[in-house]
């Protein structure tokens, strides 16, 4: 039986997070809702969204209230009825990824790979990836001029970046590729169903085959990527199982599929759509650091974060029941007036940007240094190679998932006539 | 004074509360009530353990500060 929780029965706004219009531009409606009630139950989502940037900053906090053990409780609620099994691979796999587990485990996975992901130790990659921006614009050229920003560019360098980090031979990156769409379906939420879960069991359980395999050639015989490295790790008895690493495998590439891309293509789309800041930033290059925060702030690939009550919590002042969901929305605390002056401005200047895209507290992200390292290499490779990029076509097609801002395809031309 | 010759900043404006330096060097590093990292006075923390700090700091917020 469920406990009482503050849930008010109001004038609200009834809200489908996943109808076009919203899918499309989610802001208005996002700052209305902020408006209104910072922290709002909605019974149509069955779950409590969260907008205000004070109330995410507390949500994101709040470790011990709101739990990210996303996949045991949604297994639980959502998977179950689908038939998935228990102890299905889903289930083994997702509930040891780093972003859905809780102290400690978090703690003692993080640790192991967060330096790997340092700013230090993914400066090391600019060169390469300089050179990853390099050759997919040399084969941009050979077949343009007109292009699909994502499919030709923005896709293809995270993962190949994060393909060769890991160790993963770049030859099996369409074999990769397909199995993170699976995945990618349930992970952000896109419109649930039988068939998609079935699929993203398929997809996961082709990875962790082939993944397990990777490792085994590795431990015979050891390179320098980071495959390894949790292999010697292992080995050194600082105990992480061999599925944990699988699992830290496949959240790493899975994590170098989605976000960067995304990134990457919505700052180019943003540019594109305000001629000016385009103009300002080709004038002043210098501005690119900032640039890339506000275009994480102001469009950025991820819309929000999912998170469990364990126990009973209050957040903006509402009671929040044992076993309420939260969908804790980045992109409304990223407009909020509160702490953005003029928020729904681009801004390739802005400065304080404390967005918070990036998640905050434990599970602040961590490939942001990585993300941080690609996008400006990235952006402005493309913008010197092809100065004259514009649009094809206005109509733009964001893909229905509830926590990712992702476009299907970004097609433009380099053809400036 | 013991340590002198090593000096450690935190930024707290690019501070996200990922915690990583409070994990590694206790002593030398708290969570404020707002989630926000600050330097502890005092800590006598080796200078490894600040640069692991230091290089683990997801957002750069921690530099080691040599004088000599």
């Amino acid at each position: 039986m469920r406990v009482q929780s503050d849930r008010m029965n109001n004038r609200s706004p009834v809200l489908d997070l996943l109808s076009e219009p919203f899918i499309t531009d989610p802001y208005p409606v996002l700052a209305g809702l902020r408006e209104f009630e910072p922290v709002h139950w909605s019974d149509r989502w069955n779950g409590w969204l969260v907008t205000g940037y004070a109330e995410v900053v507390a949500a994101l906090r709040n470790v011990e209230g709101l739990s990210s053990d996303r996949i045991g409780n949604y297994v639980q609620h959502r998977v179950a009825g689908a038939g998935a099994a228990e102890g299905s691979v889903t289930r083994e796999v997702l509930s040891k990824w780093l972003a859905f587990t809780d102290p400690p485990t978090h703690t003692r996975l993080r640790m192991l790979v967060n330096q790997a992901f340092s700013p230090k130790a993914v400066a090391s990659l600019e060169g390469r990836v300089q050179r990853i921006c390099d050759s997919l614009v040399e084969t941009i050229r050979k077949h343009g001029p007109e292009f699909d920003v994502i499919g030709d560019f923005s896709y293809p360098l995270p993962v190949t970046v994060i393909s060769e980090m890991l160790g993963v031979p770049v030859e099996d990156q369409d074999k990769i590729k397909g199995w993170s769409e699976d995945v990618m379906l349930v992970i952000f939420m896109a419109l649930e169903n039988k068939e998609r879960h079935a699929r993203a069991e398929d997809g996961l359980s082709e990875m962790v085959e082939y993944l397990r395999d990777v490792v085994e050639r590795r431990r015979r015989d050891p390179q320098s990527d980071l495959i390894s490295h949790l292999i010697k790790v292992e080995e050194e008895g600082e105990a992480l199982s061999n599925d944990e690493i699988i699992a830290t495998c496949t959240i790493l590439l899975f994590g170098g599929h989605e976000t960067t891309t995304n990134l990457i293509a919505n700052a180019v789309l943003a540019l594109l759509q305000h001629p000016e800041e385009r103009r300002r930033l080709d004038a002043e290059p210098e501005l690119m650091p900032s640039a890339i925060e506000e275009f994480l702030r102001y469009d950025g690939p991820v819309r929000g974060f999912l998170r469990w009550a364990r126990i009973r919590t209050t957040l903006g002042g509402k009671e929040i029941a044992p076993g309420d969901r939260v969908l804790v929305v980045v992109d409304a605390a990223n407009r909020d007036p509160l702490v953005f002056e003029d928020p729904d401005r681009l801004d390739i200047a802005r400065h304080p940007n404390r967005h918070v895209e990036f998640g905050y507290g434990i599970h602040h992200c961590l490939g942001a240094p990585l993300a941080r390292l690609e996008a400006p290499i990235a952006l402005r490779t493309l913008l010197e190679s092809f100065p004259g990029l514009r649009l094809v076509d206005d109509r733009l097609e964001w893909e229905r998932t509830l926590l990712s801002r992702s476009l299907a395809r970004l097609q433009v031309t380099a053809d400036s006539a | 004074m013991e340590g002198a010759s090593t000096a450690v900043t935190l930024d707290r404006a690019r501070c996200m509360g990922s915690t990583m330096c409070s994990q590694i060097a206790p002593d030398a590093f708290g969570i404020d009530e707002s989630g926000t990292a600050f330097v502890r006075p005092d800590h006598g923390t080796s200078v490894q353990l600040l640069i692991a700090a230091e290089e683990q700091c997801p957002v750069n917020a921690i530099a080691v500060v040599f004088d000599n």
